[in-house]
């Protein structure tokens, strides 16, 4: 059985009343939830608590949701919309917050350091780089970041993107195009 | 192919968007266009960075945390009642609304042939009392939290008014309930007109919910019991903040009805 298969699996269990199982899915995607709305909102707090309200959200409407869609890019479609609704309200205090994130938040956040290859002088120049490009992500409009996050830290194909952000295919390739150039351009000391 | 071209397809050419034939002929100017390959570079460069940025791990407790707001929601009777109503099979609903929809129609049709007793408006005075209620009773706590509305605490004390009996008047009604602090000053006064139903018990809150003026009284208090939402947006005081003897004077039709006294 496929993992979403699986899931739904999981939410025809919900919907017979077995509420508790919703816990399976829930833990199988709070770190991909969580790490698209921080890298959105680069609030560590904010996103903690978009995270939860995200899946709260999923099970009132899970009566809603069609089979057909991929449960977890429906995940991500509620999230990013939760980002999105987060910056209409308070934008001002989301901008502070990611140039903070930038500054502070990269260095005491808890995360997998998989180059285990690398000796620690090339981890070192890697972690500036990164630093460097989650600035300029960060920097980039929402529409671009939502983009840039879906297709390089979800690793989602232009097909998922396109229906988490209900736009046609054509137009995400075009705004990936846009925010590659922006970032390309943000970048020139390290490319 | 020149350059212009090249550089304009690199970004599909590395994400695997383009056709077998185009991506030949993009390998064949990379082979020898020193610019574009070096364009090509820094692109892949990028593109690598960004997939292998490190992945956040999240506050721990998150899935503990989300069960147990959803078992606090469903702890409430309504919030309880919803929860399962959006359980039930869809087969199940579209049948009930169908039955619902035929009554409806039925009852319209046949009202102008049923014989409608004359109501009495009674007893209302005798059972009107002042309460103090809790919010964690009436589920609006959990209502604040979801609503993430910092100016309600659990600690927060309100003087609601429950009246019941027999409570029939087919006319609209005009209701209004004014709070008086301690001292004697006006708090706030909450106003409804509409029309009483039958066996009416329920209660009103120092919260302002008068948006429901136009609505029928009974299901502007059952409404305003559990929807925490409009509640707190309309919030203008907290009893709290006068401790002591607190009187209520309820107007029915612009005459003082009943005055309330209520210790808080």
């Amino acid at each position: 059985m496929s993992s979403n298969n699986e899931d739904w699996s999981v939410v025809e269990s919900c919907l017979d009343g077995n509420r508790q199982d919703y816990a399976l899915l829930v833990k199988k995607y709070e770190r991909p939830v969580f790490n698209i709305v921080y890298r959105l909102t680069g609030n560590f707090e904010m996103a903690n608590d978009i995270t939860q309200e995200t899946f709260i959200k999923a099970y009132r409407s899970l009566r809603q949701v069609r089979a057909e869609f991929k449960f977890s890019n429906w995940l991500f479609k509620i999230a990013t919309n939760l980002c999105r609704d987060q910056f209409k309200k308070k934008k001002p205090e989301a901008e502070v917050s990611l140039n903070e994130s930038i500054a502070l938040a990269e260095s005491v956040i808890p995360y997998d350091d998989s180059n285990n290859s690398l000796d620690p002088e090339e981890k070192l120049v890697l972690k500036e780089e990164q630093k460097q490009v989650l600035g300029a992500i960060e920097s980039l409009p929402f529409l671009y970041r939502k983009i840039i996050v879906l297709r390089y830290i979800q690793d989602l194909a232009y097909k998922e993107i396109a229906d988490i952000l209900k736009i046609p295919m054509g137009r995400v390739k075009v705004q990936l195009h846009r925010a590659h150039k922006i970032l390309r351009n943000e970048l020139t000391g390290i490319l | 192919m020149d350059c212009h071209y090249v550089s304009e397809l690199l970004l599909d050419y590395i994400e695997d968007e383009l056709s077998d034939e185009v991506s030949r002929k993009i390998e064949a100017h990379l082979g020898k266009c020193e610019s574009c390959s070096k364009e090509f570079a820094r692109i892949e460069k990028m593109v690598n960075l960004m997939k292998t940025l490190p992945s956040i791990t999240p506050t721990p407790g998150i899935t503990k945390e989300v069960m147990a707001r959803l078992e606090e929601e469903e702890r409430f009777t309504i919030g309880s009642f919803l929860a399962k109503f959006k359980l039930i099979p869809k087969k199940v609903m579209i049948a009930a609304a169908t039955l619902g929809v035929l009554a409806c129609v039925l009852y319209v049709t046949m009202a102008p042939f049923v014989h409608r007793p004359s109501f009495q408006f009674q007893t209302w005075a005798a059972t009107v009392q002042a309460v103090p209620f809790d919010l964690e009773e009436t589920g609006w706590w959990a209502w604040r939290k979801k609503t993430a509305d910092k100016r309600l605490s659990p600690e927060d004390k309100y003087i609601g008014v429950i009246f019941g009996g027999i409570i029939d008047k087919p006319e609209e009604v005009n209701f209004l309930v004014k709070w008086i602090k301690p001292d004697g000053q006006f708090f706030k006064e909450t106003e409804w007109k509409g029309r009483i139903s039958a066996g009416l018990c329920s209660f009103m809150s120092d919260l302002d919910i008068s948006d429901y003026e136009e609505r029928n009284v009974n299901e502007s208090v059952l409404t305003a019991s559990f929807d925490g939402e409009m509640i707190y947006k309309k919030q203008k005081g907290r009893v709290n903040d006068f401790p002591g003897m607190w009187k209520l004077e309820i107007y029915v039709d612009d005459k003082l009805n009943t005055t309330l006294q209520i210790e808080v």
